[in-house]
């Protein structure tokens, strides 16, 4: 959850975004996901005139304990890398056949010791 | 497991003590650190970047993104030929059109013709050229004004990474398949390299990298540099008899 939650939530958070205040996502999204819509109905919530303020608070750094609910297995599955080490090699591997040339992992603050699992992954494309 | 070599990059928040992280990579073989340039929710890019510079050899540093908006043309060609004073050819410069950083702050994304002047402006300030800039609804003609002094580099290339939400837009724009990730770690500094390419079994190079130093400062440039400050006006006019 703390190392793969955050990139999901970020889906929580633009779909927050886009139904709020009319921002488009920019990628595609899962779409009419339980979790996506109960996190929208959350941002209903927030003070609309700084919504974006709540909304966005933690970024891609942390869980926030309001959305912990909504970051669901399935969803860091549909959203993130999150795998078991050889389903992530087979995933790197086919961004590799598929003209990729560099995989960037994200580290959340706190989850520094993910560096060392990511490196083992990364000695397998040395 | 694909036949191609990967690299393996980290993108991370900026803290003020990044670099200890990026250190621990660069040992551990990783290729690139990202910095996240999003003002209300990390620290300023450009300092933990420049701790990083002088405590690593190897490892490349970039933005990963920088938003046009939130930093002026000339503040960013600064911050950027400053870093690459500290680690030269190592520093990439990745922008794109915003979303954190800029809905942090409750706005949209910029214009992708804002982003393209930008860009135009950086690069034509890194290469020593006069270029037109707008601030307070009146444009002036600026440049760097003593980059022979050598406070900063101007002279290694810094290379261009275009957000992948950007780089589908402007494939969009010229009738070309999407190329980036749609859902991934990959896709916040982005580095998709063109589908199209890799079904022509092609492995396109890095992507576009705009910035080439003059001819004129090709070659040994930290010497041309310390040539030029020795034949600087200040310097000549402390040597003049009186």
């Amino acid at each position: 959850m703390a190392q793969a939650g955050p990139r999901a939530a970020v889906m929580l958070h633009r779909a927050a975004d886009e139904a709020l205040a009319g921002l488009k996502p920019g990628t595609p999204m899962p779409t009419q996901r339980a979790e996506i819509e109960g996190y929208i109905a959350l941002a209903r919530g927030f003070d609309p005139e700084t919504r974006y303020l709540e909304n966005h608070r933690g970024h891609l750094m942390v869980v926030k304990p309001e959305e912990r609910g909504f970051i669901t297995a399935d969803l860091i599955r549909a959203t993130t890398f999150t795998a078991t080490e050889a389903e992530v090699r087979g995933h790197i591997g086919a961004l590799g056949d598929a003209g990729y040339t560099q995989f960037v992992i994200c580290l959340m603050p706190g989850q520094e010791a993910a560096l060392a699992d990511w490196a083992r992954v990364r000695q397998g494309f040395a | 497991m694909g036949k191609h070599a990967m690299d393996f990059g980290i993108g991370l928040p900026a803290a003020a003590d990044s670099w200890t992280i990026v250190k621990a990579a660069e040992e551990l073989g990783f290729t690139h650190a990202w910095f996240y340039d999003t003002q209300m929710l990390t620290a300023d890019c450009f300092v933990a970047m420049a701790a990083a510079a002088v405590n690593t050899r190897r490892i490349r540093l970039g933005t990963g993104v920088l938003v046009p908006s939130n930093r002026i043309a000339p503040v960013a060609a600064n911050a950027l030929a400053s870093l690459n004073k500290l680690a030269p050819s190592r520093i990439d410069f990745g922008i794109g059109t915003g979303f954190t950083a800029r809905r942090a702050m409750g706005f949209g994304a910029v214009k992708m013709k804002a982003m393209e002047a930008y860009i135009a402006q950086i690069y034509g300030l890194l290469r020593g050229e006069t270029v037109d800039f707008e601030m307070e609804g009146e444009r002036r003609k600026i440049r760097f004004l003593n980059p022979e002094l050598g406070l900063f580099n101007t002279c290694d290339p810094i290379k261009l990474h275009l957000s992948a939400y950007v780089r589908a837009r402007a494939r969009s724009r010229r009738g070309l398949p999407p190329a980036g990730s749609t859902s991934s770690a990959t896709s916040k500094p982005a580095f998709a390299k063109s589908r199209r390419c890799a079904r022509n079994g092609k492995r396109p190079g890095t992507r576009s990298a705009i910035f080439r130093p003059p001819p004129s400062r090709s070659g040994a440039c930290s010497l041309m540099a310390r040539a030029r400050i020795r034949r600087a006006p200040w310097r000549r006019r402390a040597r003049a008899p009186r």
